[in-house]
Order: structure tokens, then C-alpha cells, then sequence
């Protein structure tokens, strides 16, 4: 899906993601049909299987959107006991997925995943 | 009340959500996604949560009906649709690559339920590739003491997709 | 009176000839051999089989046996030579009838079912037993009888397209049919007796020719077999097998080209998990003991079945199971409720 010079940059921006934000602590882009591209964590997940799940959910969303005709899903966030999860499209075909173990840090784990969602569109729409 | 299901898996392409479209009464919810990998090459989208759709049956109860994700890297999907399942359709596309190791993924996977409960496996697209025959899964299922009903298939005819979920319910019914 | 022959891990193909070849040599040699899978006084067992030379091996000695085998190598004092021929095998057939006393056979109601029975509008002869159903009468034997003469012929049946058998394909050929919804008139095909069908030999060339000239489509010729046997015996027991042989079905047929109708798979699922004879099968699934019957028929035919000897040590024969159904009545009507959704029932 994506080329060896891509997913070398694209993980060059999560880990820019965790670097800029300390709260953040695992960061995954996954293609929608559940193949990772690129990962970057401070501890140890298994991010595998979180990315193919990531796929699943988000493509739960963009039904459940559809069907209600809400437009697109921006994202989906999994707020938890341990701490939160957000799932966000990068393009058509790609999602970010990201956490925190900081149960009040949900504004700030969606802006700046959102602006690093942009940054990997960006990227991937130039080369 | 509870939740009355029936789920369809089995190898991706093998027509898992064209055999729930031809029963189902609404239009089946979907979650196929565009294919990036090497199975893009045999088919564009490729399902990633469920199909899911639904029959009522006279007492107003309905029957829902679950389609997993095909490959065995969603296959905590599998798990999930599974939940209190009333019964298990297999289906298998012939002309995959490994058409008996993929019927092999699925036993093995759901082998525990399938022991308890039962299962219906359909063999399609036999008409794009003739091998392997018939012959060769009874003499699988025969190695693994399975005693399952299994037929060739083509899940665009809604009556081949009736006659699965009869022998399905004949075998809830009369095969313990 | 007969004599009663089984056979032991024969292919399907020597099964199917043995089960015909019974029929010609008994006419034409005055003999009276049955295939009874229960009550044989003899077993002919393919011994180039390994699960037939096991069977030689532990019943030498209690059982009267014939080897069947390429060569003689066991020493056999009944031995017949593969590949099967009609003179060899009848030849010891009857040298070991004259070693072996006669079985009465069952005629049980005979006297009261004199009258002559009427099907398809042809009456059935007095001498045919009323009890048994012999297929040799039918279409299902015709198309036994071209697969073990490997014989390409075409058979008409009057206001029927022509029906070319090409055995070396294990095909015949017809006009366009849905073998699952046969439409009455079809149906009468099927349940046809021999000597309403005309046969006549063609040789290979001359049936593709005529196949592709009249864009013929190609069917299973056992999916016809099976058709034929389930519309022509009307309840009636297939010969040389008995109501009380606990069976079951080795595989699941393969409905999706067959006729069939809703009874019939109850009947394959129970028997497909359960080892029981003819009144069990029809008390645990409530079905007519004449719709069992022409089910078991069909399979036997198509050597689906799987004959269990010993029905009380046997840990598939629960007869506990059999009384006392183990799913709820609550299941049960749902499981009615989807059928009738599905319009099956
Ligand atoms: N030629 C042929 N095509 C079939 C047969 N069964 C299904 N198909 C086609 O195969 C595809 C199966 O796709 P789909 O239902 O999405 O499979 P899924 O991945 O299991 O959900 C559809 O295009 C069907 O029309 C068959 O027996 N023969
Ligand atoms: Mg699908």
C-alpha cells in the first residue's frame, strides 16, 4: 500500500506525535482493510492486532454514519477506564489510530491526532 | 428477548454477503472496505467487521443473520459474531488458491461449537474450477470424524442458499 | 428360496456390478442369488484392499468367504479373479450354491397383494414380488445396467425428448430440467418401468454428435438413478436389504442436484449422525415408514449407506437418545418457524 520512502516518513510524524505530545503514548496508521503501515509506542501494545481491529471499527463508523445520513465519520473515540482511544480516517483508505493512559486528555489527544492525520494526508498526497 | 442468529463465514470471495443479500429482507448493512493486499487482485472490497441482515419469521421474531470477515486476521470478529450463534453456514471458494485449507481454518477455528451445536458447509464457484471435487472434502471431513452436511453451491440462487439453512435446521433438529 | 451373497470393502464400481450381474445371472442360470448385507451365508471380500485383508484375516475361519483379488495369493479355497466377468463369477456361484442349503425368502402379505398395482398406467407383472423393489423394472436399472456395460445408448419414453446415456462419462443427456423441481411430467420419466423405454444402442461418436446437435444438457447419471429410485419404488424395500439392518450414511448427498423434498433431509441428518434400521429411522424423525424406505432405497443405490453389525455395543446406537428427544420444544417451533419462512415445509 504504501512505498518503503512513505512509510519511513510517515512514522518520521508519529514519532514527532509522541515527542510533541508526552500524554500520547501509542500511535498506529492501518490501511482500512486492516493492514499496519506504520507504528510508533512508548510501551508495549500489540499493534498489530490493534490495527486490523482499528479497520473494523472504523469501518463500523462510516456505516453507522451512512446509515443514520450523518455524513462522514470524523472519529471514533473509546473512552475507557484505563484510558482513550481515538480512531480517525487519514484518507479514503488509511486510519490513525491513537491512545492515552490520561483519562482527562481527550481534547488534546484528538487535536493533535487530527493535525497529524493531516500531516500524513499531506504527505501522501504530494509524493 | 434473546437475539436468534444465524452466521455465515467462510474464505473471502466465497459469497458470504451475496447468499445473506438473497435472503435477507432489508437491504444488508455492510462493512466492505476497498481490498489493498494481494486479494485485492481477486476481488475489489473486501468485508473488515459484518454483513449483516435479517428474515421475520411468523411470530414477528427475526432472524438475524451475521457474515464474518474472511481472513483469519479479523478473526476476534469471528469470536464476537459468534456469541450465541443458532447455527453456522461454512462456505468455501473453490476456486481459491487452497480451497481445503481454507474449510480446514474454519473447522479447526470453530470446531468446539461445532461439536455442540452443528454446521452446513457450501462449496462455490465449482463452476470456475471443477477441482477439488466432492470427493475429496467428504474424504477430509471423514479424516477429521466430522459428519456434516456439505453440498456445491452457487449462492446467487436463492434456492441454493435455502436448501443450506434447511439442512442446517434438519440437523439442529434431528442430528444429536 | 435363495441364496444370500454380501461383499466386504469392494469398490463402488464392483459393488454396482455385482448388484447387477446378480440380476442377469440368476435369470439366465437358473440360480437364486440375493445381495443381503445382514443375513449372507457368503462374503465376497476385495482383498487387495487393506481393510478387506483385515477382514480376511479375522473372519477366515468363522465365515465362509470368497477372495476377490488380482491373483490368488492368499490361497483361497473361493477365489475370484478381478476384473469382474459374468461367466467366472457364475460359474462359482453355482458350485457354491450346491455346497450351501436355501434361505426361505420373506413373503410376508404376498397372498394379499395379488392384485396387480398400478403406476404410470402400466401394471405390474404377478410374478414381480410386491414387497420388494427390484430396479431392473425401472429406469434405475436401465442406467445401472449402461454403466456396467459401459454402453452409450438412447432411451425414449413416449412424449419424452430422448435421453442419450454416455456411462463412460457417467452422463446422460437431455433436453433442459431442474432434477430439483421436476415437473409432474417429468416425474413420470423417472418412475417409468424398463419395458416402457425403448432402448437402443449408439456408439459414442453417434450420441455426441446427436448431443451437440441438439444442444443437449449433461446430468449426474446417479443424481437420475436416485430419481428414479425414489419415484418407482413406492414404498416398497430394495431387494437383498431388510428393515431390520441398523445403517447409517456415510456422506451427505449432494442435494443440490438431486430431487428431493423437504422429508429428505430430516432423514439424511438423522442418519447421518445416527445408526438406526428402517422403523427407528421413521419413529425418531415421524416420517412415513414409505418415505424412509424410498430414501433408503436411493441411498443404498447410491452407496451412501454404511451397514452397522452389532446395534447394541454400538456407541453410535444410543437407544436412550432415540426416545427422549433432547431439544426443548421452544427450539423445536422456532426451528419450524424459520422453515416455514423458507417456504420448506
Ligand atoms: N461463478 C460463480 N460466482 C459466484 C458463485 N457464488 C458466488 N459467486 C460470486 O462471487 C462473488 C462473491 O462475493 P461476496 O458475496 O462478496 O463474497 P464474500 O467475500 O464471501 O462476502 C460475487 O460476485 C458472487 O456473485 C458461484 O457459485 N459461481
Ligand atoms: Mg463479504
Amino acid at each position: 500500500m504504501l512505498s518503503n520512502l512513505e512509510k519511513v516518513q510517515t512514522t518520521q510524524l508519529l514519532k514527532s506525535l509522541l515527542q510533541n505530545t508526552s500524554e500520547i503514548c501509542a500511535a498506529v496508521v492501518t490501511t482500512l482493510d486492516g493492514h499496519l503501515c506504520a507504528k510508533e509506542q512508548r510501551d508495549e501494545y500489540a499493534l498489530e492486532r490493534l490495527a486490523t481491529m482499528g479497520s473494523t471499527l472504523m469501518s463500523l463508523g462510516d456505516t453507522i454514519t451512512a446509515e443514520l445520513k450523518m455524513g462522514a465519520c470524523r472519529n471514533i473515540i473509546s473512552e475507557n477506564e484505563g484510558g482513550i482511544v481515538a480512531f480517525m480516517h487519514i484518507n479514503q483508505d488509511l486510519v490513525l489510530v491513537t491512545l492515552t493512559q490520561q483519562l482527562n486528555a481527550l481534547g488534546m489527544l484528538l487535536a493533535h491526532s487530527r493535525r497529524c492525520a493531516a500531516e500524513i494526508a499531506k504527505l501522501l498526497h504530494n509524493t | 428477548m434473546k437475539e436468534i442468529k444465524l452466521v455465515f463465514t467462510g474464505s473471502m470471495g466465497a459469497g458470504k454477503t451475496t447468499a445473506i443479500s438473497a435472503l435477507s429482507e432489508i437491504p444488508v448493512i455492510n462493512t466492505d472496505v476497498r481490498a489493498t493486499d494481494e486479494a485485492a487482485l481477486r476481488k475489489e472490497r473486501t468485508t473488515v467487521a459484518m454483513d449483516y441482515g435479517e428474515m421475520t419469521l411468523s411470530d414477528g421474531q427475526k432472524l438475524r443473520l451475521y457474515g464474518t470477515p474472511g481472513q483469519e486476521r479479523f478473526s476476534y470478529m469471528w469470536k464476537i459474531l459468534m456469541e450465541g450463534a443458532l447455527g453456522l453456514i461454512i462456505l468455501v471458494d473453490n476456486a481459491g488458491e487452497h480451497p481445503l485449507q481454507d474449510l480446514d481454518l474454519y473447522l479447526t477455528h470453530f470446531r468446539q461449537y461445532i461439536d455442540s451445536t452443528s454446521a452446513v458447509i457450501g462449496v462455490t464457484r465449482m463452476d470456475m474450477a471443477e477441482q477439488p471435487g466432492l470427493d475429496e472434502y467428504y474424504d477430509y471431513l471423514a479424516q477429521k470424524e466430522l459428519q456434516l452436511p456439505i453440498f456445491s453451491v452457487d449462492v446467487r440462487d436463492r434456492d441454493n442458499v435455502v436448501m443450506m439453512l434447511e439442512a442446517l435446521v434438519a440437523m439442529l433438529e434431528f442430528a444429536y | 428360496m435363495h441364496n444370500t451373497l454380501s461383499t466386504y470393502a469392494l469398490e463402488k464400481r464392483d459393488k454396482l456390478f455385482i448388484s447387477s450381474m446378480l440380476e442377469l445371472t440368476n435369470k439366465k442360470f437358473g440360480i437364486n442369488w440375493a445381495l443381503d448385507e445382514t443375513n449372507a451365508q457368503v462374503t465376497l471380500v476385495d482383498v487387495d484392499q487393506p481393510t478387506g485383508a483385515n477382514f480376511w484375516e479375522a473372519y477366515q475361519s468363522e465365515k465362509k468367504l470368497i477372495a476377490f483379488a488380482n491373483t490368488n495369493h492368499l490361497r483361497a479355497s473361493w477365489f475370484l479373479e478381478k476384473p469382474l466377468r459374468v461367466q467366472p463369477f457364475t460359474e462359482l456361484l453355482k458350485k457354491l450354491s450346491e455346497t450351501l442349503p436355501l434361505v426361505a425368502t420373506e413373503e410376508v402379505g404376498r397372498a394379499e397383494k395379488t392384485t396387480a398395482q398400478t403406476r404410470g398406467g402400466v401394471q405390474r407383472t404377478l410374478n414381480e414380488s410386491a414387497q420388494h423393489y427390484d430396479p431392473v423394472h425401472y429406469l434405475s436399472g436401465v442406467l445401472q445396467t449402461a454403466l456396467l456395460a459401459q454402453q452409450a445408448q438412447v432411451v425414449s419414453f413416449s412424449g419424452f425428448d430422448p435421453l442419450y446415456l454416455v456411462p463412460q462419462e457417467k452422463r446422460c443427456y437431455t433436453v433442459t430440467m431442474n432434477l430439483t423441481r421436476l415437473t409432474p411430467a417429468q416425474k413420470t420419466l423417472f418412475s417409468a418401468r424398463a419395458e416402457q423405454l425403448l432402448q437402443r444402442p449408439v456408439t459414442l461418436e453417434q450420441a455426441r454428435s446427436a448431443i451437440a446437435e441438439q444442444e443437449l444438457k449433461p446430468y449426474d447419471i446417479y443424481a437420475f438413478i436416485w430419481g428414479s429410485a425414489l419415484l418407482s419404488a413406492d414404498g416398497r424395500l430394495l431387494t437383498g436389504h431388510s428393515m431390520q439392518s441398523f445403517v447409517r450414511l456415510k456422506q451427505w448427498p449432494n442435494f443440490t442436484h438431486l430431487p428431493r423434498e423437504p422429508a429428505h433431509m430430516k432423514l439424511a441428518a438423522f442418519m447421518l449422525k445416527n445408526a438406526a434400521n428402517i422403523p427407528r429411522i421413521a419413529s425418531a424423525t415421524q416420517l412415513p415408514l414409505a418415505t424412509v424406505i424410498d430414501f433408503f432405497n436411493a441411498c443404498a443405490l447410491s452407496n451412501l449407506l454404511l451397514t452397522q453389525k452389532a446395534q447394541s455395543t454400538s456407541p453410535t446406537m444410543n437407544t436412550t437418545q432415540l426416545v427422549d428427544k433432547p431439544i426443548s420444544s421452544e427450539k423445536r417451533g422456532l426451528l419450524g418457524n424459520i422453515l416455514r419462512r423458507l417456504g420448506r415445509t
